[in-house]
């Protein structure tokens, strides 16, 4: 079995307790939940207790509780996830038409947070200690620190008054111009805003990492050998130093999906962007078990996807990793 | 030995700014009755008034006339005590689940440490929305809705670490003397690893008191106190005409937050000289 193969079949065996453990503790929690959708949505629009029952028999909220976890069980498989009583529409298509949205926003924010973070990174690693080091280091404290939805707000308010540059809401102009390149131009300018909300403190991980990693790079015996050697510091810095750093810092990539997730709930909120976070939110508002059911699965399938990503990427520029022997 | 490493996580320069910062927001937040006694809710001014107009209002107003700086002291304290509590639940259920199954192995380590990868899979933030729409925003509902995704972390810590112990001369010779595996690894393993966890306190804070903010900003938290989150959610409103009133709030979650991280930094620095 080649190395990525045998990859793939470690992280699938792993992943399918890992899903049950979701489905049966996210099932067993919505339980407890006082109430159902059926009766926040007669809350809403009113009807009797025949019109419950009914209601509850087509969403497949009626029975005992076993009968429901059956249900549940089953329809999993089928890769059915019900339907969702906000949107009376099946939970598959709903996630469907919102998970792009999350997707891009999800990916512009890496590249974002790597492409700054890796930089300052390799400015402050290239000398540790020194002051400019100390200044991006605490610059990167800074930005853990600031709440990402509050991040947002301030910069709704900086480029929507002060200097009205960038969009400040969703992710498409209402009278944009035709043509799939200014499409894709205007799009990329809605991302701008939500993406340094979202990425600000991702920024400071990337920094952290690589910096991290350079400072014990600097001891390694490869690095004195390279400058006995009379290899110019160039090199020396970005051949020995910081690209052996840099491998951790694609695992930072798949370890933060799952928060990335979580702050986009709150992001895309602020943003008005139509996304899977903004769908949770929807979906906890409007108590639409099947739903939050399905984002919670549906989140839970992503990270476990991109984690496998990261794993194949790492064996390809890591050659011990998934080795026969190791 | 603890006591020895808090005291030179404070003299790190992290540390020292970053535990008066913090002590300056703790004294705050319990004084806060004495200091704006009356309800932080009370409407006192006219509405909208800008900071520093007024002496006795010295952040302005919000939208409807309150104290934008009453309804922030007050505010502090419901906050970090959800963060502190949160840290210290995750923290102790943690560590207690990591020294059990570092030192019982076999089954016992098999099913909890599935059980952290499980946990770690799912995005912690959705989980938390999810317990706390099941369980209410009461103060018990908050602190299990951002614990549950919390004590991962020390759990992995401590378990790696009573790995390393497990065959020590001092847990051994506990163990030759007859006592359960459990008790062993509760009272004379883990106390070896505290240190190692501690550090991670400060982390599993920070994240809390962020995360807690994130759900009352989203209108999760409990109406009937002050909560710099809900402050800054009812700011939107009026933020383009008058910022200071997400500023303010924001500020004080952002410092409190920084506090926190710059508290943690100086503890693992001093973790780090102490082990090399």
């Amino acid at each position: 079995m080649s190395r990525s193969a045998r990859i793939v079949v470690l992280r699938l065996a792993g992943a399918v307790p890992t899903l049950l453990i979701v489905a049966l503790a996210a099932f067993a929690l919505l339980e407890f939940a006082p109430g159902d959708a059926v009766d926040a949505y007669l809350a809403e629009t009113g009807g009797d207790a025949g019109y419950a029952a009914e209601l509850r028999r087509r969403l497949g909220l009626g029975g005992t509780a076993w009968e429901r976890l059956a249900g549940f069980l089953l329809s999993l498989g089928t890769l059915d996830l019900g339907r969702s009583v906000v949107f009376s529409r099946p939970v598959v298509s709903v996630i469907a038409e919102r998970l792009p949205n999350t997707l891009l926003l999800m990916a512009s924010t890496t590249l974002f947070a790597a492409g700054l973070g890796l930089l300052a990174g390799m400015l402050a690693g290239a000398r540790p200690g020194s002051w400019r080091d100390r200044g991006l280091s605490m610059t990167a404290l800074a930005f853990l620190a600031a709440p990402n939805f509050w991040l947002g707000l301030v910069l709704v308010v900086a480029f929507a008054v002060s200097w009205p540059l960038l969009p400040v809401a969703g992710l498409r102009s209402l009278n944009a111009p035709p043509g799939l390149a200014a499409a894709v131009l205007d799009t990329a300018w809605h991302l701008v805003l939500p993406t340094i909300a979202l990425g600000a403190g991702y920024v400071a991980l990337y920094l952290r990492t690589l910096r991290a990693g350079m400072i014990t790079a600097w001891q390694a015996d490869h690095v004195r050998a390279a400058q006995a050697r009379g290899v110019g510091d160039g090199a020396v810095l970005w051949r020995a130093v910081t690209r052996p750093a840099l491998l951790p810092t694609v695992v930072i990539a798949g370890q933060n999906i799952g928060t990335l997730l979580g702050g986009s709930v709150v992001v895309e909120t602020v943003f008005a962007i139509p996304g899977m976070g903004r769908l949770a939110y929807e979906a906890v508002t409007g108590r639409d078990t099947p739903l939050l059911l399905g984002v919670i699965l549906s989140a839970t399938v992503l990270v476990l996807a991109v984690n496998l990503l990261v794993d194949l990427l790492l064996a390809r520029l890591d050659p011990r990793i998934g080795a026969a022997d190791a | 030995m603890r006591d020895d490493l808090l005291g030179r996580a404070a003299l790190t320069i992290e540390g020292l700014i970053g535990l008066s910062l913090l002590m300056a927001a703790a004294a705050l937040a319990l004084a806060a009755p004495l200091l704006l006694p009356g309800d932080p809710f009370d409407i006192v001014a006219r509405p909208l008034l800008r900071p520093l107009a007024d002496p006795a209002h010295l952040l302005g107003t919000d939208r409807l006339g309150r104290d934008i700086l009453a309804m922030i002291v007050h505010g502090a304290r419901p906050s970090l005590m959800t963060a502190l509590s949160v840290a210290a639940v995750a923290l102790g259920f943690g560590m207690a689940a990591g020294a059990v199954a570092g030192m019982l192995g076999g089954i016992a380590d098999e099913v909890i440490m599935r059980l952290a990868d499980a946990v770690q899979t799912v995005p912690s933030f959705v989980v938390a929305l999810a317990v706390v729409s099941v369980l209410g925003p009461s103060l018990p509902g908050l602190i299990a809705a951002l614990a549950i995704s919390a004590w991962t972390a020390p759990a992995r810590v401590v378990r790696s670490e009573v790995l390393r112990l497990r065959g020590a001369a001092f847990v051994e010779s506990s163990l030759l003397l007859g006592r359960g595996r459990i008790p062993v690894a509760l009272t004379v393993v883990l106390p070896n690893a505290v240190t190692v966890a501690l550090a991670l306190g400060a982390v599993i804070v920070a994240g809390a008191l962020l995360s807690e903010a994130a759900l009352s900003f989203l209108g999760l938290g409990d109406p009937n106190r002050p909560s710099w989150g809900a402050l800054i959610a009812e700011g939107r409103q009026v933020m383009r005409t008058a910022p200071h009133v997400i500023i303010a709030p924001g500020m004080a979650l952002f410092v409190t937050v920084l506090a926190v991280s710059l508290v943690g930094e100086g503890l693992a620095k001093a973790l780090s000289k102490q082990t090399s």
